[in-house]
C-alpha cells in the first residue's frame, strides 16, 4: 500500500499560516493548485460537469469576496470542501425535486441524485474540515474496496502519461 | 449487492443495471450506507492531487477573472448609478424649481400691464402691430413679445382692436370669463365689471366662454353680441359711432339717460345717483369730448331736461335731483 501511495502525486502541502489572509498573489495559487481537484469532487456528486463547474466557480467567487472577513482558524482548503459540500446538496436537493415536479421516465437518474445526497449529507462535515485533507484523501483511497482502489490507480496514473 | 456497488463506480453497470441497483438500494438502509461511505471516499480520492491540475486550472481561471471583471463593473456601475439618481433627482428638482419661477414670472416679466384711469384713454401699439385703444378706467396686460402659439391679451374695461392679420396666431382677448378669439380685425370690447360686450367692425371674430369653446359664437360684420342674463345675445350693431370714444368723443345716440350714466359712471369712475325716475328713461343724444370732463356732459344733458346735481367733497358721488 505505500508503495503506490508513494507514486501519487503529492502537492507541497500547504501550511496553514500560508492563507492567514487571502490576497491577489495566493489566491491565484490557490486557485490554480485546487479547481480541477474540487471539480473532480463535486463531478462525483452533481454527475453534470457543467453543474460542477458552476458550484467551484461560484465557491472561488464567494472565497474572493469574504476574503478580507475570513478568519482561516481551520484549513483554508478543508473550508472549500465544506463550502462545497453544502452547495452541492443544495444543488441535489432543487435537483431531485425538479425531478420529482418534472415525473419524467428518468426513474434512475432522480433515485441516482437521490443517493448521491444521501451520501453527501452523510459525508462528515468534521471530517472534510480538518486540518490536513492530503491525510484525508489519502485515507480515504485506502478505504476503498480493492478493485475501486486498482482502477482507481490504474486511471491516475494512465491519466498521467 | 455491495458487487453491484463496486460495479457502479468502476463504471460496470448498464442504465437498466443501475436503475435496478437503484431500486433495491431504497428499501435496504444498510445497502445505502455503503454506497454512501464507497461514494464518499471515491470523492475524495478524486480530488486528490495530479501534476497535471494547475495546468486544467489555467483556461477555468480565465472565465474567473472574466467573471470577476463583469461583477467589479456591474459594482462600479451600482455605485455610479447612486450617484447618478441623485443627479437626475437634483435636476428635475431643479427644474420644478424653475419652472414654478417661469410660471411666476409670466405676468410679472413676459406681461406688461397697461392702466388707464378714469377720464382718459389711451392708445397703443402691440409688438405684433395691432394697435389698441384703451378706453378709461381699464387695464390691458399683454406680452412684450408674442411667443406662444397665440397671442393673447387680457382686458378688464373697455378697449377697441385693429389686430395685425396673422392666421398662424390667432388673437385672444381674454375678458373675465370670456374670450374673443380673431386673426386679425376691428372690433371694439365693452367688458367693465358686470358687463361684456363684443361689437365687430370689420372681419369676423369668435367669442366664447372660458372651457365651453363648443358654444362659440360667431360674429360678422356690424354684428354685436352683449351677455345679459346670463346668455351671450347676438344683435345687428345699429351705431358705428359708438367706438368714437377712441377719438376722444363719447357719442350717445337717442340713448335713455340711465344707459348714459351707467357708461359715464364706467368712464369717469363716479357713483351717479338719480332722485329723478322720470329723467332716467328720457333719451338723449349727443357728442361729448372725453377731456372735457363729466360736469360738461351734465351741463349739457341739463339744457335739455332741467335738473340740479351736486358733487360730494372727494368728487366721488353725484346727485342728480
Amino acid at each position: 500500500m505505500i508503495e503506490f501511495r508513494v507514486t501519487l502525486y503529492m502537492p507541497e502541502p500547504i501550511k496553514q499560516s500560508d492563507y492567514a489572509f487571502i490576497d491577489h498573489r495566493n489566491f491565484e495559487e490557490i486557485y490554480l493548485n485546487y479547481f480541477p481537484r474540487l471539480l473532480r469532487f463535486a463531478r462525483e456528486y452533481v454527475i453534470s460537469e457543467e453543474d460542477a463547474e458552476n458550484i467551484i466557480q461560484d465557491v472561488f467567487m464567494a472565497l474572493w469576496e469574504r476574503r478580507d472577513e475570513l478568519k482561516i482558524h481551520i484549513s483554508l482548503v478543508s473550508y472549500l470542501f465544506t463550502l462545497i459540500r453544502n452547495r452541492c446538496i443544495d444543488h441535489l436537493r432543487r435537483k431531485t425535486h425538479a425531478e420529482k415536479v418534472k415525473k419524467l421516465l428518468q426513474e434512475s437518474s432522480d433515485l441516482e441524485l437521490q443517493m448521491k445526497l444521501y451520501s453527501l449529507e452523510a459525508l462528515n462535515p468534521a471530517l472534510i474540515s480538518d486540518s490536513d485533507i492530503e491525510q484525508i484523501i489519502t485515507r480515504a483511497i485506502d478505504s476503498l474496496p480493492v478493485k475501486c482502489r486498482e482502477i482507481f490507480i490504474r486511471n491516475k496514473i494512465e491519466g498521467k502519461k | 449487492m455491495n458487487e453491484q456497488i463496486e460495479k457502479y463506480f468502476l463504471g460496470e453497470l448498464t442504465a437498466a443495471q443501475k436503475e435496478e441497483l437503484f431500486m433495491r438500494m431504497a428499501s435496504d438502509p444498510e445497502a445505502k450506507d455503503e454506497f454512501a461511505r464507497i461514494q464518499n471516499a471515491w470523492a475524495l480520492a478524486a480530488s486528490s492531487g495530479t501534476e497535471s491540475d494547475q495546468h486544467k486550472a489555467r483556461p477555468y481561471l480565465y472565465d474567473f477573472r472574466k467573471q470577476q471583471n463583469r461583477k467589479k463593473t456591474r459594482t462600479f456601475f451600482i455605485g455610479l448609478s447612486k450617484y447618478a439618481a441623485i443627479l437626475v433627482v437634483g435636476m428635475f428638482i431643479a427644474w420644478g424649481i424653475l419652472r414654478k419661477l417661469q410660471v411666476m414670472e409670466k405676468p410679472t416679466v413676459a406681461y406688461q400691464k397697461l392702466t388707464v384711469p378714469a377720464g382718459q384713454r389711451a392708445m397703443l401699439t402691440l409688438a405684433d402691430g395691432t394697435t389698441v385703444w384703451v378706453n378709461a378706467k381699464s387695464t390691458l396686460e399683454y406680452p412684450g413679445m408674442f411667443t406662444e402659439d397665440t397671442r393673447e391679451v387680457i382686458l378688464t374695461g373697455e378697449a377697441y382692436f385693429e389686430v395685425a392679420a396673422n392666421p398662424a396666431q390667432p388673437f385672444i382677448v381674454k375678458s373675465g370669463n370670456f374670450q374673443t378669439k380673431v386673426t386679425g380685425t376691428h372690433f371694439n370690447i365693452f367688458a367693465y365689471e358686470g358687463f361684456f360686450d363684443v361689437s365687430l367692425v370689420e372681419g369676423q371674430v369668435k367669442v366664447y366662454e372660458t372651457g365651453a369653446v363648443k358654444d362659440t359664437i360667431v360674429l360678422n360684420r356690424n354684428e354685436r353680441v352683449s351677455w345679459a342674463n346670463g346668455y351671450l345675445v347676438k344683435k345687428v350693431m345699429t351705431d358705428a359711432d359708438d367706438f368714437l370714444w377712441k377719438e376722444g368723443i363719447y357719442h350717445f345716440d337717442d340713448m335713455p339717460f340711465s344707459a348714459i350714466i351707467e357708461k359715464l359712471q364706467l368712464y369717469y369712475d363716479v357713483q351717479i345717483h338719480v332722485a329723478n325716475k322720470a329723467l332716467l328713461a328720457r333719451k338723449f343724444t349727443g357728442k361729448f369730448r372725453q377731456r372735457d370732463g363729466i360736469e360738461s356732459v351734465l351741463k349739457v344733458i341739463q339744457m335739455g331736461y332741467p335738473f340740479t346735481y351736486h358733487k360730494s367733497e372727494d368728487g366721488s358721488n353725484i346727485y342728480i335731483k
